[in-house]
């Protein structure tokens, strides 16, 4: 395979691009809502409602994806990661250890 | 085997590591436990690659990695007016472009292992320092693009294709 076959090369750059895009877009964090932030619960009500469910809190924060985020641990003593629909207070993804 | 082959195991190795890393990067999100074990995966084939570099003397051993720095930028004053001499094995920009492509490999993975202890469990210094890593690490993946490229035009070889068939070209 010689000089013909470097032709292919923009091709197998284009490929690499594209596949970068589609993976940067299936890397992008949860989206948990489009609502204002005039919409959302108190945040600090929401970490008061959590703890009295049996959460622990280690952090707190606000994501890009318009969630409430929490790392802490659940009832059970996991540690977990929670995304909450900062509206509706519902959990939109979890991963626990 | 000939001098003129990349080994079998090099070949997997790569496809491993290539596998390992864009998958752990896809999947971060939508399927974590794969991107974890996927992280793990690839820190693995690196320590694999290291110890395989200690029990061969050729194109695959230390020596070919560990260029020194005056080999280096000789190699990139000629590259630069056009001049670099070709070779079969990695080119002195090449070998510690793959050299800080292993150890970023290793630095994520411990980083990404931090980040499911207590201790570092949501803490936002080690999640930037995983991410920082990673991307040096993709900036460092199109700078390989690169020169496997331009190394393909100079030679006239499509490169990638070794990969698959062994049969290396000078470039």
């Amino acid at each position: 395979m010689t000089i013909a076959s470097s032709r292919s090369i923009p091709g197998l750059a284009a490929l690499a691009l594209l596949s970068l895009f589609a993976a940067s877009a299936a890397h992008a964090g949860s989206q948990c809502t489009t609502q204002p932030r005039t919409a959302w619960q108190d945040a600090d009500k929401f970490q008061a409602e959590l703890k009295s469910q049996g959460y622990q809190i280690g952090k707190f924060k606000i994501t890009s994806g318009q969630c409430y985020e929490i790392y802490g641990r659940d009832k059970t003593g996991k540690k977990v990661e929670i995304y909450f629909d900062p509206v509706s207070g519902q959990i939109v993804k979890q991963e626990s250890r | 085997m000939s001098a003129a082959r990349m080994p079998l195991a090099i070949r997997l190795f790569h496809g491993g590591l290539a596998v390992g890393f864009i998958g752990a990067w896809a999947l971060e999100s939508p399927w974590r436990a794969a991107h974890e074990w996927l992280g793990y995966a690839a820190a693995a084939l690196v320590l694999w690659r290291l110890g395989y570099a200690l029990s061969r003397a050729d194109d695959w051993g230390w020596r070919a990695l560990l260029k020194p720095p005056q080999a280096v930028w000789r190699y990139a004053a000629q590259a630069l007016r056009g001049r670099a001499p070709q070779a079969l094995g990695y080119n002195p920009l090449a070998a510690w472009n793959i050299l800080a492509m292993l150890t970023l490999v290793l630095l994520i993975a411990a980083s990404g292992f931090a980040l499911t202890t207590d201790r570092f469990w949501g803490d936002e210094a080690m999640q930037a320092a995983h991410a920082l890593l990673v991307d040096a690490m993709t900036g460092l993946l199109g700078l390989h693009l690169l020169g496997v490229g331009v190394g393909s035009m100079r030679s006239r070889h499509f490169l990638p294709r070794t990969l698959w068939s062994g049969e290396r070209a000078p470039h």
